[in-house]
């Protein structure tokens, strides 16, 4: 039973190590390793990854970066206690908005009165403006959220939003952060005016969030964006006004704007543009580079350090306004015998396999950022560039393999292959060949070994992964 | 009371923490001064939510996660200070090394160039492993999901098994 069953790949022997698998998936695999010596050979390679690591974190990480010899005694400051638990202010809500309107106009603040009013004509003009559905998407760090909600939302970040005490009913809106300023007990307010929007920004001493801070558009006082930040964690919670969702009919779009263009949310279109920019320069393929949506911006970050790599990425994003790249580390100045980027055929085995994997990972890191859903938010042309990097990555592969075949001098016979079934998308084959590889790179480095059976195996991996890549160049 | 009795309980967490949690700043790329400064903060801030009647479920999660916000404000600000490249020719400068076999020293210089290669956030999440936090709290640690936090290890691991097994 075990020889059928499929080889985990080593990204799941790795959670069953880090005991992450339900109980059930933990079993399977564990029934699998007992009749696949194969498997518990790699499974034995990522233990001794592991434990190579914990010795380098404990004997050399640790000792290379000593603590400071003595600590400075902690100085607890005076906390402000909670006089009441969060549901009791909303309750009292109603009656704490009279009451601090009168605090407000009593004192005489100018920066208090001046906020207090901006949001009462504000609170007006949303009372008075003509209802319209809206959509407003909530984001904390990479993690996104819909108002209203959706099915796909993460309950988990619609719990921490609740549990702020910011109202929920129509989170975007001038009523919503009028009923929280109102309820504090203190506060300070300023009111920075910008060109096409003004910024009211309410700090607290007591409470959840420190401050929160609303964008109203100048042109009608109309709540754009709300940034609400914890005060314990110094988590922050944005929210912005999204024109379109996929869920929805499009709006129709506007001949002439009626008002100046305020940045909008980055979207998927917007990473798959970083992402393809990077590929043209093959900075895909396993390079520290991290991009994540970041509100209006794509955050790029790139622990790469030598000095001519970094002014190759700096040039193939610095078309894109939206991109905030940085770069963690001083440079190390090029003496010229790096390479990257190199597009021709590998020149040795090991250079093939490495190029074999990392185009395998690439690939499923793809699958995985564009998700059918994400793809559905994309336009035609847009799916096409998605496509073409999928065809560029799977050619790559193939050029591997066939790489590696020439240096084992391996006949691969294809009929040894049962055909993989035609209904297989891009996404569900790039998400299996990392394993493939995996297992190529293993047959690989047990080659000392080799035997008949051995190169049965590896050309039969071969075979399996050269098929891959081919169906690949037509992604579906 | 409860004042005393959280004092007492952030100053315990505080001297079994804090230079798990400075190096860990370090780590993000804070200055040293910085990563004392912020490494403080944490435990005030721990000290200050206690005090606000907030409930703390995992200790050291939540540390590690206050510690990352900080580091990602401070960095924010200023420019990191670089992770050291050269760490591989460092380790035949550690007392420590000088006990290693020679067997083992190659081991750790191998491990130390494939470190390098690693990109921040697979560092990291190897960091948080290595000091004991699972999954989701390394998810919850670096604001990412907890299929990133995988992909990171598994590509992580991936790289040290080829510097281990080389």
């Amino acid at each position: 039973m075990n020889s059928v069953a499929p080889h985990p790949d080593p990204d799941t022997l790795l959670r069953l190590i880090d005991e992450d698998l339900s109980p059930t998936e933990s079993l399977a695999i564990a029934n699998h390793l007992l009749g696949c010596g194969d498997c518990r050979d790699r499974m034995d390679a990522v233990r001794d990854a592991l434990d190579g690591y914990a010795r380098f974190h404990h004997d050399i990480l640790k000792p290379a970066q000593p603590a400071p010899p003595a600590w400075r005694p902690l100085q607890f400051p005076q906390a402000r206690r909670r006089t009441s638990r969060p549901a009791v202010w909303m309750l009292a809500a109603a009656a704490a908005i009279a009451a601090v309107v009168f605090i407000v106009s009593r004192t005489g603040n100018p920066s208090e009165v001046r906020a207090a009013e901006l949001l009462h004509k504000a609170a007006a003009a949303e009372k008075s403006a003509t209802p319209s559905k809206r959509h407003v998407q909530i984001r904390r760090r990479g993690r996104t959220l819909n108002w209203p909600a959706r099915p796909q939302d993460d309950p988990a970040l619609q719990a921490m939003f609740q549990s702020t005490g910011y109202p929920w009913r129509d989170p975007l809106s001038v009523s919503a952060y009028e009923q929280w300023r109102d309820a504090l007990p203190k506060k300070h307010s300023e009111v920075r005016v910008m060109p096409a929007v003004m910024v009211v920004h309410t700090s607290t001493p007591a409470g959840a969030l420190s401050d929160a801070a609303l964008t109203l558009r100048s042109a009608d006082l109309h709540a754009i964006a709300c940034t609400l930040r914890f005060r314990s964690s110094g988590d922050v919670i944005e929210m912005a006004e999204v024109q379109e969702q996929p869920d929805f009919p499009a709006l129709p779009p506007r001949a002439e704007p009626t008002i100046p263009h305020l940045p909008a949310l980055a979207t998927i279109a917007d990473e798959l543009h970083v992402i393809l920019a990077l590929h043209k320069i093959q900075a895909d393929l396993g390079e520290p580079i991290g991009v994540e949506r970041n509100g209006a911006h794509i955050e790029v970050e790139s622990a790469v350090l030598n000095s001519t790599r970094r002014d190759q990425i700096r040039e193939a994003l610095s078309g894109n306004p939206i991109v905030e790249l940085h770069f963690e580390g001083d440079p190390i100045i090029d003496d010229g015998t790096a390479q990257f980027a190199a597009a021709d055929m590998p020149v040795g085995l090991t250079d093939a396999v490495e190029r074999a994997v990392d185009r395998t990972y690439a690939l499923r890191a793809l699958a995985r950022r564009f998700s059918p859903a994400a793809e559905a938010q994309l336009s035609g042309t847009d799916v096409a560039l998605l496509k073409g990097i999928v065809r560029d990555h799977a050619a790559a592969l193939g050029d591997a393999v066939h790489a590696i075949r020439r240096i084992m001098a391996l006949d691969l016979d294809p009929s040894a292959l049962p055909e993989p079934p035609s209904t297989e998308t891009w996404r569900s084959i790039a998400e299996n060949v990392p394993a493939l590889a995996g297992q190529l790179d293993h047959a690989l480095n047990s080659k000392a070994a080799a035997t008949d059976a051995h190169d049965v195996q590896l050309s039969r991996l071969l075979l399996q992964l050269d098929h891959q890549a081919r169906v690949l160049r037509n992604p579906r | 009371m409860d004042q005393i009795r959280h004092q007492e309980q952030v100053t315990r967490a505080y001297t079994d923490a804090r230079d798990d949690v400075y190096r860990y700043l370090l780590l993000l790329g804070l200055t040293p001064p910085q990563a004392e400064e912020a490494a403080q903060e944490v435990f005030i801030r721990m000290y200050l939510a206690l005090e606000q009647g907030d409930a703390i479920q995992n200790e050291r999660g939540w540390i590690f996660r206050v510690a990352h916000n900080l580091a990602i404000d401070q960095r924010r600000r200023k420019e990191p200070l670089p992770i050291d490249p050269e760490m591989h020719l460092r380790l035949r400068d550690t007392a420590r090394g000088v006990e290693m076999d020679l067997i083992e020293r190659e081991r750790m210089e191998e491990l130390a160039a494939a470190w390098s290669t690693l990109s921040a956030q697979q560092r990291e999440c190897l960091h948080l492993r290595a000091e004991g936090l699972r999954y989701r709290e390394i998810a919850e640690t670096m604001g990412i999901s907890i299929s990133s936090v995988r992909e990171f290890l598994g590509r992580a691991v991936t790289r040290l098994k080829r510097a281990v097994h080389e």
